[in-house]
């Protein structure tokens, strides 16, 4: 039953994908850590600068590259088929068609608040 | 002296019976249906009898949705007083029972059997499978939904009353008598309120609906028979896992913004509290982010069911088959960003809204090239009129002609203005989901009728039924569009306190008009009920392929056992050929080679 | 081993488990980022807020990164092995990732406590009597969305045990994998929430 390649029949509970056969590959997964611990030092370095923007910017496109990392390669996103990758990449479009259509309403608006 | 158990016949006969026990074991798999009522109803996992318990609880609470708008509407058209079987109505009690009826007719029956119903029992059979990827899951999605069901109902009997703060719970409103607000109120006294209730059912309801979406679409993508490639999907199909990962991706802010809501609520924090910071218009943003995707998520898979009836009785093949898939993939993309349109009049940025408005009335393309290609398909068909078939052209054609063409007038921001608070939008409203939910689901229910059930149904009443669902449908609501036109605010519990506010007798008699033909529309659904139950017991035996359509379900037996299939199909062609010209038959089963 | 497999797969090589896990984290994300995006637009919004911000405590912020990123390593090391069925390095390297969800879960326990001793509390009630009421919204985002990521440490750590277990009696490797993803969903909401709530201030 282990040893049974993956072929699916349509049938519950007889489906069991051998796990020592696999098509994503293993890269290296200790250079991998240590890109991540790198990105790491190099956004806890930049917390110290004083121009807010350029430390945000540098912040964020650490955390970012540090995510793609992860997801590509500790998760092997990928080796993945491509209508995977796109299902989880519109997921992350979802956010920014939120984060751009509500832009104009919280952020911009000057906040007149009561202040005792 | 010969030791038990370790001669050789006696470890063949040991062998022979736990061969025995285990082929059993298969046969008590394969006639699961003998087992007793709780066992079916309650814990089985079988998909089929899952989707029927949606339909019996979707059912259930749609009775309450009906009920709740009889009572209101009995007040619109003729006074608060004595309401024939329920007394006397409070302007507090009016606000709950209009929200719990949109919440209800929404989230707790348009959800469930949209997609759940049409999900669970449709997906196994139409891919050629035997049950869902997770069918644990499944039965724990359902009875998370049982749960909220029951939730939402406990809210009626809190101290404080059901919620009645409009089912999109808008903050100020939701939130002003506990938390921060009224320093008197406690953790727990503001856990036991209708408000708490509500939210904690729509939430629950959510995650149901979540697991039973990852279910569906792992399903489709992971379980199809041999051959079953992604275009020889029947449509319905595709539309309900468009549905299922469109609700994914949308209600994530929603959860997200519930969660806070919950918050202000119950500990007093002020996510939403414009004197701590908080902006009300946020709450609009997360439930409206998700609200418009949620219109789509009823309608997909509503449309696609009408695809499948149509096209089996024009008896001709779906009319651009890959361009119906493109454009509602496109039309699902397109509504992540039109959102805004619900709140025009809430004060959003002008600018914005003139983007929203233009975004919103794109989206109308890829739907017109949907319905031109039913109508394609319509075109020159061999037609014929069986009852799912009325219910579809019924669904297409008000759907159309009415929810569809108001929503491109509503879409622009100059015209919403002056109509968004009055009964153009109710009637809107009503003319995009009843079409949706009830023509559409009533279209799915009498074409799939007879599979699940083994049973035809009575034509007859079938044809009062329909008749009587679409004409009062139709005179419910064209009065209201009418009235919304004049200027008849949506949100007033009692006209007649507000003599300058369209009192004239028309509009008293438009209003009674549309009460009473509502209180025939529920009387008419009386006919459906006893159709239902009466064919199960007593209707004609239906066979195999009753409408000779050609997608997997109708090439198993009606009903199809544990496990649907014996053997297990093999797809040679796609769902909709049919009156094919090298075929002698006008249907050609997806199994024919 | 079936050869178009490993050069091409489709959508149906992929195991359902692992499709399941992979569409229950989109899921997530859309949540935590319904939530981020929130606390980013108020924080955009209100000057007063990074005042907050700086509050945090960044060394135990940073600790608790390198602690998920490296149990990150760890769980995928276990898949690894998990692909031998060596459920000897499995148990190692589960064992490990456990241990990290408790340093991760003890120093949160610290950082709150901390916060609560300032008067900083989740309602922000205290805050907004003493006149600073923008302010006091920040800790409701603040421990709002520590607070459900920690749940997620819990309920990954407890799966992972579960599924641990399973492979010490030698069945069920190939789970290892689904739960280490969403092991690595944890980190990966965590590699956000921690610039957003304690570098940017």
């Amino acid at each position: 039953m282990e040893n049974k390649i993956h072929i699916n029949e349509g049938l519950a509970h007889e489906v069991v994908y051998p796990s020592d056969q696999d098509y994503h590959g293993h890269p290296n997964y200790l250079r991998i850590y240590l890109a991540l611990l790198f990105l790491f030092t190099i956004s806890l370095i930049a917390s110290f600068i004083d121009n807010f923007m350029l430390m945000v910017s540098i912040v964020f496109l650490a955390s970012t590259l540090k995510a793609l990392l992860v997801i590509n390669f500790f998760m092997h996103l990928k080796w993945e088929p491509r209508i995977l990758q796109i299902m989880i990449y519109l997921a992350l479009f979802t956010l920014s068609a939120l984060i751009i259509g509500v832009y104009s309403d919280i952020p911009m608006v000057a906040h007149d608040v009561y202040k005792p | 002296m010969i030791k038990h158990g370790n001669q050789p016949w006696q470890k063949y006969i040991k062998n022979k019976q736990t061969l025995t026990n285990k082929v059993k074991q298969s046969i008590d798999m394969d006639t699961h249906k003998k087992h007793g009522f709780w066992h079916r109803y309650f814990f089985s996992l079988d998909h089929k009898d899952i989707g029927f318990q949606y339909l019996l609880t979707a059912m259930f609470m749609a009775a309450f949705g009906g009920f709740f708008v009889y009572v209101f509407r009995y007040n619109l058209a003729f006074g608060p007083n004595d309401i024939p079987l329920y007394g006397d109505l409070a302007a507090k009690q009016y606000n709950q029972l209009v929200t719990n009826h949109g919440a209800i007719m929404i989230f707790w029956v348009g959800m469930p059997i949209l997609l759940a119903v049409i999900g669970n029992f449709l997906i196994p059979i139409m891919i050629g499978t035997d049950d869902m990827a997770f069918p644990t899951l499944n039965k724990i999605s359902y009875w998370i939904f049982l749960l909220s069901c029951v939730v939402l109902l406990l809210g009626f009997m809190m101290p404080t009353g059901a919620f009645g703060g409009g089912w999109t719970m808008y903050p100020p409103l939701s939130v002003s008598d506990f938390g921060y607000n009224n320093p008197n109120t406690t953790f727990w006294s503001n856990f036991f309120t209708g408000n708490t209730f509500f939210l904690l059912a729509v939430a629950l309801e959510f995650v149901s609906m979540l697991m039973g979406g990852i279910n569906f679409v792992v399903t489709t993508l992971n379980k199809r028979a041999k051959g079953m490639t992604l275009m020889r999907l029947p449509i319905v199909v595709w539309m309900v896992n468009i549905a299922n990962l469109l609700f994914m991706f949308s209600v994530g802010p929603l959860i997200a913004g519930a969660f806070m809501l919950l918050m202000d609520i119950l500990v007093g924090t002020g996510f939403f509290d414009a004197y701590r910071g908080g902006d009300p218009i946020l709450w609009q943003h997360l439930f409206w982010f998700f609200g418009h995707p949620e219109v789509y998520v009823l309608l997909l898979p509503s449309i696609g069911a009408v695809g499948e009836i149509i096209s089996t009785f024009s008896r001709k093949p779906l009319f651009g088959y890959k361009m119906v898939i493109l454009m509602v993939l496109i039309a699902a993309i397109l509504s992540l960003v039109v959102w805004a349109h619900h709140q025009f009049v809430s004060g959003i940025d002008p600018g914005a809204a003139n983007i929203f408005s233009l975004l919103t009335i794109i989206i109308s393309i890829p739907f017109a090239g949907m319905v031109l290609s039913y109508l394609g398909t319509l075109w020159n068909g061999d037609i014929k009129l069986e009852i799912p078939m009325l219910w579809a052209l019924g669904m297409l054609a008000t759907f159309t002609f009415f929810g569809g063409f108001t929503g491109l007038h509503l879409g622009s921001n100059v015209f919403d203005i002056y109509a968004h608070d009055t009964y153009f939008v109710i009637a809107h409203f009503h003319y995009t989901l009843f079409p949706t939910v009830f023509l559409g689901g009533f279209a799915a229910f009498y074409y799939w009728y007879p599979k699940f059930s083994g049973k035809m149904m009575n034509k007859t009443l079938g044809l009062i039924h329909f008749w009587g669902t679409f004409i009062f449908f139709n005179t419910i609501f064209i009065p209201l569009f009418w009235l919304g036109l004049q200027g008849q605010h949506r949100r007033i519990y009692n006209y007649s306190q507000w003599n300058d506010l369209l009192m004239q007798p028309e509009h008293i008699m438009a209003r009674q008009i549309a009460t009473v033909s509502l209180i025939f529309l529920l009387l008419v659904q009386f006919v459906f009920l006893f159709n239902f139950f009466y064919s199960l017991k007593k209707g004609k035996k239906a066979s195999k392929n009753p409408w000779h359509a050609n997608t997997l379900e109708w090439q198993t037996d009606s009903p199809p056992s544990h496990g649907n299939f014996n053997p297990y199909p093999i797809v040679q062609r796609w769902p909709y050929d049919y009156n094919h010209p090298d075929k002698e038959l006008d249907y050609c089963p997806q199994t024919e080679s | 081993m079936d050869k178009k497999s490993l050069t091409k797969p489709t959508i149906k090589d992929i195991p359902q488990g692992r499709l399941g896990m992979w569409l229950l984290i989109a899921g997530e994300f859309v949540i935590f980022g319904g939530l981020m995006v929130a606390y980013l637009l108020y924080r955009i919004r209100y000057e007063e807020w990074a005042e907050m911000a700086s509050h945090t405590n960044v060394v135990l912020g940073a600790t608790n990164t390198f602690v998920l990123l490296t149990s990150s390593y760890f769980v995928v090391k276990a898949h690894q092995a998990a692909q031998h069925k060596d459920s000897k390095k499995i148990t190692i390297y589960i064992s490990l990732t456990i241990l990290c969800a408790l340093i991760f879960l003890i120093v949160k326990i610290t950082e709150y406590s901390q916060k609560l001793h300032h008067g900083f509390t989740f309602s922000g009630k205290e805050l907004a009597a003493s006149g600073k009421a923008i302010e006091s919204s920040y800790w409701g985002f603040y421990f709002l969305m520590t607070g459900l990521h920690a749940t997620h440490v819990i309920v990954g750590a407890i799966v992972l045990f579960i599924v641990m277990q399973g492979t010490r009696k030698g069945k069920n490797f190939h789970r290892i994998e689904v739960a280490g993803l969403y092991w690595h969903m944890v980190d990966l909401i965590w590699i956000f929430l921690f610039p957003l709530l304690y570098i940017a201030n």
